[in-house]
């Protein structure tokens, strides 16, 4: 039980955004000065936050479907092709399914390395100063981005290095052969992103688990005596936190060689230097998203289920077993995907003007500089405080306004 | 009877007069120009080749200004010569001269209205005849009486001209910009180009208060960004700087021992914000003899003005807790001969507006 009790927790308790999933009562309590909470609950209740798979309904400013997995199973698929087509009959069915299947297989793969050639050769020229973190979340604050920059090209600014999987994956299928593919299912990362299997997938964001320990220990160094209660910079960790959780980061791109070497040289202003990046690379993506949400034009906002699984595992807001693409799929996983992201922004944007910030009411403003103490935490809690704790299927009738 | 100190130990080296004209982009050497220094200063006296040749004559109050730019200094005979220098090209028809004369008259207080008009008139015709520094004269006074679009368009006139020196350039483009920053967030933006701008074409001495900018305004978005600039600030001696920086590497960095010697140095020119910082510094790094020697410094600081007086109630209010413990372990901690002692001098200065440090990085 005392490890439960971390000081991560102990100092969320202050937080006024944060939401109590014990009771009922609680929850709605904890929820009741949050201005962003309503105001989501309020579009996604009005069916104007959506999630789709139809390529025609879904927004093309917020999702970049060509650039992830696809969230149902090749396999499945064609077997409910086959079993719904009468005309193969029933002793062909076997062998043309895993002819289909492989064939399907193929195109993904053809369609993954034509898109993340397009992607690149798109971006290939475009500065990358202009999309850096720090200058994107700077132009938010004092709004003056760019009309051109949509969250489709901020994500697909960062999907066009999977380019550079394609020279590694040939070189290793030309060494190790038949083997390469025994290599790509037990390490799937090898494999091109936008063709992941959907087992596949659920393997990394297996490996991507925010740890229980490594959580608490972000605000580790907030001792007694400090008036920084609510501020952890990177620099307050310790280099082997650092760069466990650099590792533990689905955004992370720089390999663990490198991280290791870092840390063998101390080079702690590095690995802290990159977290903040990717701190910034979520305040980023989470303020476009919003964005568009709370833009009063904006109407019905659709998401891709390929775009709305991705967010979820980059925000590390899932548990143990839970497959994100089975979750997508079904109505109920759907709805509690959706409801942990529009808590995780309710939390962190609560109080945050999001569509003309002012020096008073923007995000650095009320969490500090690069406070990673923030970085993927739910914003919910249970046991009264004391545990972080995912928004689950049980929590969905706290939703409900009733008793 | 005051003896006067020879010219050479009085004047700077033939090398960096000759680096300074290098920079200038000048034909004349230092070969030429030296000695005609050399008789100011010994009889007074332009020698009389050159007392009719304007260009030279401002030549050379452009040499003396760039080098009290680089020292941040400048000596008595040294300031009445470039004095000379000025007046002299002035009356033998450099318009540039005639320009800058113009705007320390107009810019003077104390000078009496006859003369102002003389001025004004001067500084008219010069800008009807189209002479490109005037417009930035003109400029200079709009942001000396503090009417902003007046100065930028004026500013914006003198960008127009061709073939324009980075210096002139640089300077005016920093005005801008800074006019823009205070403007509000909408203009940070533009501000930021042209701050950037501004260090690409100019020499770091040149463009301090630009650097200063920059880090400001990166200094919530990319730290480390901001930490370089405010170095490159602090190499200038930029007295704003320093507790910048000393709170960057306290509150963000955690860098404690650096923190305390960016405020070292602040203390030194008598920052109040520094030692406030140095206290903190201090009182983490459980060196609590200099938080005590710090808070000493402070008591004697509390006379020297109102404005400390209160800055430093308010501080040691809300670190009373940090005080007391600071004051029962300094105790213990003077029997061990190895503790460091502090710097903090006394106050003799004048500092204005100095905001609580304690809102600065903590929100």
């Amino acid at each position: 039980m005392y490890r439960i009790i971390s000081k991560r927790c102990l100092h969320y308790k202050t937080y006024p955004s944060i939401f109590l999933l014990d009771t009922k009562q609680s929850f709605q309590q904890s929820a009741k000065k949050n201005k962003l909470y309503h105001n989501l609950k309020q579009k996604i209740e009005n069916n104007q936050i959506l999630v789709s798979s139809e390529v025609s309904k879904i927004d093309n400013d917020i999702n970049s479907l060509n650039t992830l997995p696809r969230t149902r199973s090749v396999i499945a698929l064609e077997r409910e092709k086959i079993n719904t087509n009468s005309i193969v009959p029933n002793w062909r069915k076997t062998p043309t399914l895993w002819f289909r299947i492989i064939r399907a297989q193929m195109k993904i793969y053809r369609e993954a390395i034509t898109n993340s050639y397009r992607i690149h050769k798109k971006y290939k020229n475009v500065s990358s100063i202009l999309y850096s973190n720090p200058q994107l979340l700077k132009d938010l604050e004092f709004n003056s981005l760019d009309k051109r920059i949509t969250r489709k090209s901020f994500v697909e600014m960062y999907r066009k290095n999977e380019f550079w999987k394609l020279p590694r994956f040939l070189i290793m299928f030309f060494i190790f052969e038949e083997l390469f593919l025994v290599m790509v299912y037990l390490w799937p990362k090898l494999g091109l992103r936008s063709a992941l299997s959907v087992g596949a997938y659920k393997k990394i964001t297996e490996s991507h688990l925010f740890r229980d320990d490594l959580q608490n220990k972000l605000c580790g160094t907030v001792g007694v005596g400090k008036n920084i209660s609510s501020i952890s910079s990177p620099y307050d960790l310790d280099i082997s936190t650092l760069k466990r959780l650099l590792q533990q980061l689905p955004t992370n791109e720089t390999p663990r060689w490198k991280l290791s070497i870092w840390k063998a040289f101390n080079l702690k202003s590095k690995i802290a230097n990159l977290v903040a990046n990717k701190h910034e690379y979520y305040v980023v993506d989470d303020w476009l998203l919003l964005k568009n949400i709370m833009r009063e034009d904006s109407g019905t906002i659709t998401f891709s289920k390929r775009e709305l699984v991705n967010m979820i595992a980059e925000r590390q807001l899932y548990k143990k077993n839970e497959d994100l693409n089975t979750m997508v799929n079904n109505d109920n996983g759907k709805k509690l995907l959706l409801w942990r992201m529009a808590l995780y922004w309710s939390f962190r944007f609560d109080n945050v003007d999001i569509l003309s910030p002012t020096q008073n009411s923007n995000f650095t403003n009320k969490w500090g500089v690069n406070n990673v103490s923030i970085l993927n935490f739910p914003g919910t809690l249970s046991e009264f405080g004391d545990k972080v704790e995912i928004f689950d299927e049980p929590h969905l009738n706290y939703l409900s306004n009733g008793k | 009877m005051n003896i006067k100190p020879e010219f050479s130990k009085v004047f700077p080296s033939k090398k960096l007069i000759n680096r300074i004209l290098f920079q200038l982009d000048s034909d004349v050497t230092s070969r030429t120009i030296i000695p005609i220094y050399q008789s100011i200063y010994e009889k007074r006296v332009i020698p009389i080749k050159y007392r009719s040749n304007g260009d030279v004559l401002f030549l050379m109050n452009r040499v003396l200004s760039k080098i009290r730019k680089m020292s941040n200094y400048e000596t008595i005979p040294l300031k009445e010569m470039r004095n000379t220098l000025l007046y002299q090209s002035a009356s033998n028809g450099s318009n540039d001269a005639i320009a800058l004369l113009c705007y320390e008259i107009l810019s003077n207080k104390d000078v009496k209205p006859p003369k102002k008009k003389e001025a004004e008139k001067l500084l008219k015709d010069l800008v009807m005849l189209g002479h490109g520094l005037s417009f930035k004269v003109v400029g200079d006074l709009y942001y000396s009486m503090g009417q902003t679009a007046e100065c930028i368009s004026w500013y914006e006139k003198f960008l127009e001209q061709p073939q324009l020196k980075n210096e002139w350039k640089g300077e005016v483009l920093e005005k801008i910009a800074e006019i823009q920053y205070r403007q509000g967030p909408e203009n940070i933006k533009i501000a930021e180009q042209k701050f950037l701008e501004v260090i690409k074409i100019c020499k770091l001495q040149d463009c301090v208060k630009s650097y200063f900018y920059l880090a400001q305004i990166y200094i919530k978005y990319d730290p480390m960004k901001s930490k370089i600039l405010l170095e490159q600030c602090c190499t200038q001696g930029f007295k704003e700087a320093f507790k910048e920086l000393g709170y960057l590497e306290m509150n963000y960095f955690r860098d404690y021992g650096k923190a305390q010697e960016w405020f070292k140095i602040g203390m030194e020119v008598f920052e109040i914000e520094c030692y406030f910082g140095y206290f903190d510094c201090s009182f983490e790094s459980k060196q609590y003899i200099n938080c005590v020697n710090c808070l000493k410094s402070m008591e004697s600081l509390k006379n020297v003005d109102k404005n400390y007086k209160n800055y430093i109630k308010m501080f040691v209010t809300n670190r009373m807790e940090k005080i007391q413990i600071a004051l029962k372990n300094s105790k213990s901690e003077r029997s061990t001969p190895s503790t460091t002692k502090n710097n903090a001098n006394s106050v003799t200065g004048d500092i204005s507006k100095v905001k609580s440090p304690s809102s600065r990085w903590v929100m």
